[in-house]
């Protein structure tokens, strides 16, 4: 076994990308996500990669958006003002079916909100931020190690189904320290990126763009974007269950809601309440299939967030007709973030 | 006698949140003086950036505007298009004027906007905890750039009064410090010119006032103070850079 | 078992420190931990505050309403956290600094250090940190004392090596007055 290390959760987001063979890295400071650049600054020059402090958002997406294109890993991590302004080169990346992974370490809005934890860009993340119908993959880690997992993770699936994947999290996540075992990738199997330019010397021609003005064209490239998003719900739903085998009532919650919700089931299952966890890892493509399957025996969902109620949408797109969804959240901000007595007493509410 | 410690009536009597030895404080000081100079304060608008100086509507008892991170120079267009009697002026920092905002900044500047800027640059992200900024000087070690400021990959520093004073629409462009006495009373003086420029109808004017950081600087208020009479001003040069009719 | 606690102060206390030195210690145990400090707008001001969880399994959740221990090093502090302590839980106070006559809670066990004092007979008067994390093992057993000391390599950069062994009095001088108070 590799020595537990004892580090903040935006450091393992970092060493992961180093292990995951990124070596480029476009960013801009904002708080709470600095110590990724921070980390990358130092450790990326020594392994003869390129951290580049860009002049934006804007521009750091759009150097992902090149570097990708020539078939290298690269990343970008922001918070939630920064990620608006990344929204256009995303919907580029989409459109132009280019791997990258994106952090955000979200933080209270809107506008210039606050630096609290935050769930409320679950919207903005899912259901395709910027213009133009897309999704981009996007996953929710809610540990440390997770954190390191997870990136590891997106750099594969990003290459797989050749589009942008987000890690989602918060400074709940990001800003606390837990042990983490960093470990190789796993050894999937990648797609050659017979895609990239390169300079075509003798070869054809090759072309990364997202203009498509002939007739049927974009219609068909539409639909080839679909089908990829379909495959990643077939294929790539991901969730952890905690304590649901014989719950009464189940939480669902992502990320850092999920940790504070998780103490506050130990507390109720103590009392004697029958209370479980649907925790959604891959938040697109969402576990629709574990909470269907899930409410074929459990009648009763709380979904809680830190927000006013984003992510309880696609719960109840998902469940039985016949289970009932309540919510429970609050939106971000200094001093809002749930305790988990005060989700006990939640819980109390519906059992 | 003369009193020389009043409180300029656009200031509030608040105590500021700024690090001791900051410069924020004292620019704030000389830009609500030169309000009261002119007896703008009633008519003010002014546009709040992001950064350490954020909270300006909680020390200028003026109306103010808090804009977008860098967009502050393109909200400011927007008030005074709308309200052309209107006093209007920007307060930025360097990161948000000369990296995320360098196009709002030129574009304002070089359709000669009726407004007042005031750059505050102090070589780093303050707010944000010590990055890397635009003026970031060639091997200065912040948190982004751990083995110094490298020309090469980095770029050199980019000196903004100088740039701005190329484009048509500016009238008045300077740089100015306050680390020493003689330095405020000529930054002072300067402000006074700049606001002039806009109380007159007389187009865009633009105040570079170098500023210390001693937080993020790792250095004292006394070493803060004395690094921008030295390393920053022989590669930031004080002086007027633009005067169109040489008020 | 599951220990949780607030370690609260202000800046230049080893707040941060302290809740470093118990987090790696567990980790030394093949504990599971989290580590959570207030940052951003608590931080302002000079106050300083972190969570730390301990347990055997799942940490579950990094931030706490009502912890079982509570460490409190200044007089904010204890204004701030003394009421949040768990009923039946125990609170810490550094009575260096604060006044605790107006902190009458019956409900819970208070144990009284004057932790710069004995800080500063040791020689240091900034190893309030460590007398406190001392304290807190010696009453809660959360980590063992060896985890400690082995932790305290982990937790202090390379160049401050050679304060380990005064850190190490400093660590038992804390326990030894939980250790008196109990006999
Ligand atoms: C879109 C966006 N990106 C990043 C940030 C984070 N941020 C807050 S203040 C700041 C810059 C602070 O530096 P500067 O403008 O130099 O002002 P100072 O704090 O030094 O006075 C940044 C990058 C933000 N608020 N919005
Ligand atoms: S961080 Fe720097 S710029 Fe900001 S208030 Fe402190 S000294 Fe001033």
């Amino acid at each position: 076994m590799s020595k537990r290390l004892f580090v903040k959760g935006n450091e393992a987001v970092a060493m992961a990308a180093i292990e995951a063979g990124c070596r480029y890295y476009f960013g801009y400071p904002i708080t709470p996500q600095s110590d990724i650049p921070e980390y990358l600054s130092r450790e990326l020059p020594r392994l003869g990669g390129e951290f580049i402090q860009a002049e934006s958002e804007i521009a750091s997406i759009n150097m992902l958006l090149g570097a990708s294109a020539t078939g290298v890993r690269a990343m970008t991590s922001s918070s939630s003002p920064g990620i608006s302004l990344k929204q256009e080169g995303i919907s580029y990346m989409a459109g132009s079916e280019l791997p990258g992974v994106i952090v955000n370490i979200s933080r209270s809005g809107p506008g210039l909100g606050g630096i609290d934890a935050s769930q409320a860009d679950y919207f903005q993340a899912v259901k395709g931020g910027g213009h133009g119908g897309y999704h981009i993959i996007v996953l929710a880690p809610s540990s440390v190690q997770e954190m390191y997992d997870l990136t590891l993770l997106a750099f594969d699936l990003a290459d797989i189904y050749r589009m942008p994947a987000m890690i989602l999290a918060d400074s709940v996540v990001g800003q606390m320290k837990e042990a983490l075992v960093p470990h190789g990738r796993p050894d999937t199997l990648l797609p050659a990126k017979d895609w990239v330019v390169r300079g075509k010397g003798d070869g054809e021609q090759r072309v990364v763009k997202s203009l498509y003005l002939g007739d049927g064209e974009l219609e068909a490239h539409n639909w080839k974007l679909h089908a990829k998003y379909r495959e990643l719900k077939e294929k790539e739903e991901r969730w952890e269950e905690f304590e649901t085998e014989d719950a009464e009532l189940v939480i669902a919650a992502f990320g850092s809601t999920a940790r504070i919700a998780k103490t506050a089931i130990m507390m109720a299952r103590e009392a004697g309440l029958k209370v479980g966890l649907l925790r959604p890892i891959t938040l697109f493509p969402f576990p629709e299939r574990a909470f269907a399957a899930l409410t074929q025996r459990c009648k009763r969902i709380l979904d809680v967030e830190l927000n006013t109620g984003q992510m309880i949408e696609d719960v109840r797109l998902s469940i039985a007709r016949d289970a009932d969804v309540f919510f429970y959240g609050r939106p971000p901000g200094a001093g809002s973030l749930p305790t988990p007595e005060e989700l006990l007493e939640q819980i109390r509410k519906y059992c | 006698m003369q009193q020389v410690f009043k409180r300029p009536v656009s200031l509030k009597d608040v105590q500021t949140h700024f690090c001791p030895g900051c410069h924020h404080g004292t620019i704030h000081r000389l830009v609500a003086e030169a309000l009261d100079e002119y007896g703008v304060q009633q008519r003010t608008i002014g546009v709040a950036s992001v950064g350490c100086s954020v909270f300006l509507y909680g020390y200028f008892d003026i109306d103010v505007v808090e804009a977008p991170h860098g967009r502050a120079a393109a909200v400011a267009t927007g008030v005074k298009r709308a309200r052309p009697d209107s006093f209007v002026f920007t307060y930025q920092g360097d990161g948000d004027l000369a990296a995320i905002g360098t196009a709002e900044i030129i574009h304002a500047a070089n359709r000669g906007e009726d407004i007042c800027v005031i750059f505050v640059n102090n070589t780093t992200y303050g707010m944000t905890g010590g990055q890397m900024a635009p003026t970031t000087l060639v091997g200065q070690k912040t948190s982004t750039s751990p083995y110094g400021r490298n020309q090469s990959k980095d770029g050199a520093p980019i000196r903004m009064a100088e740039l701005l004073a190329q484009l048509k629409g500016v009238a008045f462009s300077a740089r100015v410090a306050v680390n020493s006495p003689k330095n405020l009373m000529d930054a002072k003086k300067q402000i006074k010119k700049a606001f002039r420029y806009q109380v007159e109808g007389k187009g865009f004017s633009f105040i570079e006032a170098l500023s210390a950081c001693p937080t993020n600087w790792g250095m004292n208020p006394l070493q803060a103070n004395e690094r921008v009479g030295s390393e920053m001003t022989d590669y930031f040069k004080l002086g007027v850079f633009k005067n169109v009719e040489n008020l | 078992m599951r220990h949780d606690v607030f370690i609260s102060g202000f800046g230049g206390q080893g707040v941060l420190l302290a809740g470093n030195l118990l987090s790696y210690a567990a980790v030394i145990e093949g504990k599971n931990v989290s580590f959570f400090p207030a940052y951003g707008v608590e931080k302002r001001g000079g106050a300083a505050m972190c969570t730390v969880v301990i347990a055997d399994g799942e940490v579950g959740s990094p931030v706490i309403g009502s912890p079982s221990v509570s460490i409190v090093l200044n007089q904010a502090s204890l204004d701030k956290y003394g009421s949040r302590v768990r009923p039946g839980g125990v609170c810490i106070i550094n009575t260096s600094l604060v006044d605790t006559a107006g902190f009458d809670r019956e409900d819970i066990e208070i144990i009284r250090l004057p932790m710069n004092d004995i800080a500063m007979q040791l020689g240091d008067a900034r190893m309030v940190n460590m007398v406190a994390v001392g304290a807190y093992v010696a009453k809660t057993g959360a980590v063992s004392p060896a985890s400690l000391t082995e932790a305290l390599k982990d937790a202090l950069p390379e160049r401050n090596h050679r304060f380990i062994p005064a850190n190490v009095k400093a660590i038992e001088a804390g326990a030894e007055q939980v250790n008196n108070q109990k006999a």
